[in-house]
């Protein structure tokens, strides 16, 4: 099977988009046809919205997606957090607004956010979330919080 | 070393810290999407049951890289 392409505009654009929590794939009814999600959101940015804690746990910046995963048994944190920062392609700031996935990196129990964690309104819930599954915050010192995209560990 | 794949755009302070435990590798801005997710892995990638799938227009191709004894697709 062909896989698709990305394109320029929502939603052409999220086909890889997908989240893995535990055994669970959270995607959206825009992803390739070659991969099987078990949950299905509304939200497109499925990845980009969802930072995964554990193998049952996660924060998100969508309130479609909490729900979702609460009634299917995850511990989902929703967040409304507005001070994530996308980048235009100069390295300056813009202002759309980015997701809470796309600003973080899990691994090795260290949570990695990408600036400081005091730049953000959930700061004190984020903080609590991330203590409860045993996650080291992992936090630089006044840099305002940009969106990534994460990125992907091979 | 494990390989970190990231968005060129990271700063100076972030890819010290993720270099004391990867090879960062820093993805080319792209043309083919908008500015603010020219350079977003979790547009280009996603890693499913440890395997990655990647966009036939990613752009870095992956397609021989190892995740841990498996090849990745």
């Amino acid at each position: 099977m062909e896989r698709a392409k990305y394109g320029k505009e929502y939603p052409e654009d999220v086909p890889y988009n997908v989240c893995q929590i535990g055994d669970k794939i959270v995607g959206s009814k825009y992803i390739d046809k070659s991969i099987k999600p078990d949950l299905i959101v509304k939200q497109g940015y499925t990845k980009c919205s969802i930072a995964v804690t554990g193998d049952n746990s996660c924060i998100t910046t969508d309130k479609n997606i909490e729900e979702v995963l609460q009634k299917n048994g995850i511990d989902a944190l929703y967040i409304e957090e507005t001070n994530i920062k996308l980048l235009k392609r100069d390295g300056t700031e813009s202002t759309m607004r980015g997701f809470i996935g796309g600003a973080t990196l899990v691994f090795d129990n260290k949570f990695v956010l990408f600036g400081d964690i005091n730049k953000l309104k959930y700061k004190d819930e984020v903080i609590k979330h991330i203590n409860k599954y045993g996650l080291e915050l992992v936090s630089f010192n006044g840099l305002d919080v940009y969106d990534y995209g994460e990125g992907i560990i091979i | 070393m494990r390989k970190l794949i990231i968005d060129e755009r990271i700063r100076d302070a972030e890819q010290a810290y993720l270099g004391q435990y990867f090879e960062i590798i820093k993805i080319p801005l792209s043309e083919e999407v908008y500015d603010e997710i020219s350079g977003h892995s979790d547009i280009f990638y996603c890693k499913i049951n440890n395997q990655i799938v990647e966009a036939p227009n990613a752009p870095m191709h992956l397609t021989n890289a190892i995740i841990g004894e498996s090849k990745v697709r």
